[in-house]
């Protein structure tokens, strides 16, 4: 689907702590088209939050650090930009809203001097200029009287509208992508149903690309097109929300998907999956998932998966789908 | 906001109020007859008597409390027993001087405690930080006097490149500073550490970052404006504290304060100077505190918000 903006490769980003090396994310690769939505699904712990801080570089250094890869937004390297670079990208190419509505915005500024600092530093605009385009990008995300509460604090606003806040900053300068760190986590039902349908309206009218991180299937199903399955800092498999939906091939995926509660069907109880996500700097040889998986042979305990090509543009890691898994015996 | 500020303003005169209500009941139960001080044992009983009388303390006590509202509530504390000048006179003098040296002391402290502060939270954990955390341990160890007297032995005696007692030209003002600001600076310095290091960590510091801000704006706006609070209220009680004077930096440094007038006050039993300084303190210390409550408000709305309703 069209030309590609992002295309990591291979990106790996330890964590040097005093317990050992956490490898938070390892070997990840993946692209994303112009326009298009990618959906980042796992567990906590599993790497999705650290993927998007190292796009953007904000990993926080020490004790992070991003080993090896490429992170390339329309060709060039991210990875490879001095610090001052970075800064011109950020919020103005790529920008990010963060899980925490309630404290991700600075509590001692008026949410109107919060939106216009974005535009004032990406944007030769003065600020009267920067002040009517904050009241137009919070009337863009649908805050009723923005003219009034363009000179709110933080705290006179409810989690739903911060929220909203924080997608007219992530907007202002009319980014190529936008990156979405579980977006609706913190708050209710409702409100999160409202801000997901403003990520799939602002994508379509402004074609801007979005990455969304979450641990819910479902909200992935709502916004994207594509989903990557991340598992202790590794993609499990990756897929359209059709195919991954209808056809989960990778033992982890199919297990995610029995555990989502089916409205109207009764089960004795709630399918989980056994066993806890891996510790990140003990990591178990073989396959990161065998020592929850039903169907682990003896290779799958000893031999690593690679990142196996799928009919249909899919990519699955697990031994299921290689030759190797016909060559050995199962009994 | 307004609202506000009259209810302060009304509690501040109540205060007042108590204060030289307890002071004047106070020096009037203590022992210590100031007349008995100020004739020595040599004056007969109808001495004593009649001096009492031009003083007016042989007057009841609710006529002399009166009296000495009427005149306080117009700055005016009578005449000091021993120096023979209006109290309120000996009063602004000693104000000028500890005022003067006071500015220099409050500069000193938060402009060195605030850059040292600052510096030790981006540097965390390196070297730079060890070393400021080290001597800002130091600073608040070492009592002010005791750093008066090392300053004056090595700058005074063993240098000589500064004058040791007095405050007669700018570079007097050098040494009593640096002993009475020290420990103030040392403790601003961690104070402002401290919570700059938990303004750096807070979410809305990330967000900063992602919108493109940078670093130095990020400490010195979303930072600093979030660290103020505490570093301001420290600054209200060094405020209140220096205006109040030093005994021991202005004994030591011979300069005639408002700290070395009250303790001479006291062993004379000067009453009415007593009272004078007594007064003043509290208004300074409640003056202080509603300035420092305001200037809340106007660092942080979530305060703000917080009185009006």
């Amino acid at each position: 689907m069209g030309e590609k903006l992002l295309q990591v490769k291979n990106l790996s980003t330890y964590f040097y702590t005093d317990e050992g090396i956490v490898y938070a994310l390892d070997d990840v690769s993946f692209d994303l088209g112009r326009g298009e939505a990618l959906g980042i699904v796992g567990e906590s712990g599993s790497g999705k939050s650290v993927t998007a801080l190292s796009i953007i570089r904000l990993v926080q250094s020490p004790p992070g650090k991003i080993v090896a890869g490429e992170v390339l937004l329309d060709g060039e390297d991210l990875l490879k930009k001095s610090k001052a670079e970075m800064r011109h990208i950020r919020g103005e190419k790529v920008s990010m809203i963060f899980q925490e509505p309630m404290t991700a915005l600075n509590p001692v500024f008026t949410v109107g001097r919060q939106i216009m600092e974005s535009i004032l530093i990406h944007q030769h605009k003065t600020k009267k200029e920067a002040r009517e385009q904050a009241i137009e990008m919070l009337r863009l995300v649908g805050i009723p009287a923005p003219e009034k509460r363009i000179d709110d604090y933080p705290h006179q606003m409810s989690g739903g509208m911060r929220q909203r806040v924080m997608i007219a900053i992530a907007l202002c300068c009319n980014p190529q992508l936008l990156i979405c760190d579980e977006p609706t986590t913190a708050l209710d039902v409702t409100i999160q149903a409202q801000i997901l349908e403003l990520i799939r309206d602002i994508r379509e009218r402004l074609g801007t690309s979005v990455i969304l991180i979450t641990h819910d299937l479902g909200v992935v199903a709502q916004v994207t097109d594509k989903v990557i399955i991340m598992y202790a800092g590794k993609v499990m498999e990756y897929g359209t929300v059709r195919q991954i939906f209808t056809d989960p091939l990778h033992p982890y995926t199919a297990a995610l998907m029995r555990s989502i509660p089916v409205i109207g069907k009764k089960t004795e109880r709630l399918n989980v999956i056994r066993g806890m996500v891996p510790s990140l700097s003990k990591r178990p040889e073989g396959c990161l998932f065998h020592p929850r998986c039903d169907e682990a042979c003896d290779l799958c305990r000893t031999v690593r998966p690679e990142l196996t090509d799928m009919p249909g543009g899919r990519q699955v890691r697990c031994h299921k789908y290689t030759d190797k898994w016909e060559e050995t015996s199962h009994d | 906001m307004i609202k506000y500020t009259i209810k302060r303003l009304l509690q501040t005169l109540i205060v007042l109020f108590g204060v030289s209500l307890i002071t004047f009941v106070m020096l009037n139960i203590a022992p210590g007859d100031p007349v008995g001080v100020m004739l020595a044992k040599r004056a007969d009983q109808e001495t004593i008597d009649r001096v009492r009388h031009e003083m007016g303390l042989d007057k009841p006590y609710v006529e002399q409390y009166i009296e000495f509202i009427k005149g306080a509530v117009v700055g005016d504390f009578g005449d000091s027993y021993f120096q023979h000048k209006p109290v309120s006179e000996i009063l602004a003098g000693a104000f000028r001087i500890t005022a003067s040296l006071g500015l220099w002391v409050i500069l000193f402290s938060i402009v060195f405690g605030i850059l040292f502060g600052i510096s030790a939270a981006v540097l965390r954990g390196s070297w730079g930080d060890k070393l400021i955390i080290f001597f800002s341990t130091l600073g608040m160890a070492m009592p002010s006097f005791w750093i008066a007297i090392i300053l004056q032995i090595v700058f005074g005696l063993k240098l000589k490149i500064l004058p040791i007692s007095g405050l007669y030209s700018m570079s007097s003002y050098i040494l009593p500073t640096v002993a009475l600001g020290l420990i103030y600076a040392a403790s601003i310095a961690r104070l402002c550490r401290t919570n700059m290091l938990d303004a750096l960590n807070q979410d809305y510091v990330r967000t900063a970052r992602a919108k493109g801000v940078s670093e130095f704006k990020i400490v010195m706006q979303h930072g600093l404006k979030n660290a103020a609070i505490p570093i301001i209220t420290y600054i209200g009680i060094l405020i209140k504290s220096i205006l109040g004077g030093s005994v021991l930096v202005e004994t030591v440094f011979s300069i005639p304060g408002l700290g070395k007038t009250m303790v001479d006050s006291i062993t004379q039993r000067d009453i009415r100077l007593i009272q004078g300084c007594t007064i003043y303190i509290a208004v300074v210390f409640v003056v202080a505190n509603l300035i420092i409550d305001l200037v809340y408000g106007l660092l942080d709305p979530r305060i703000r918000v917080g009185q009006e309703a």
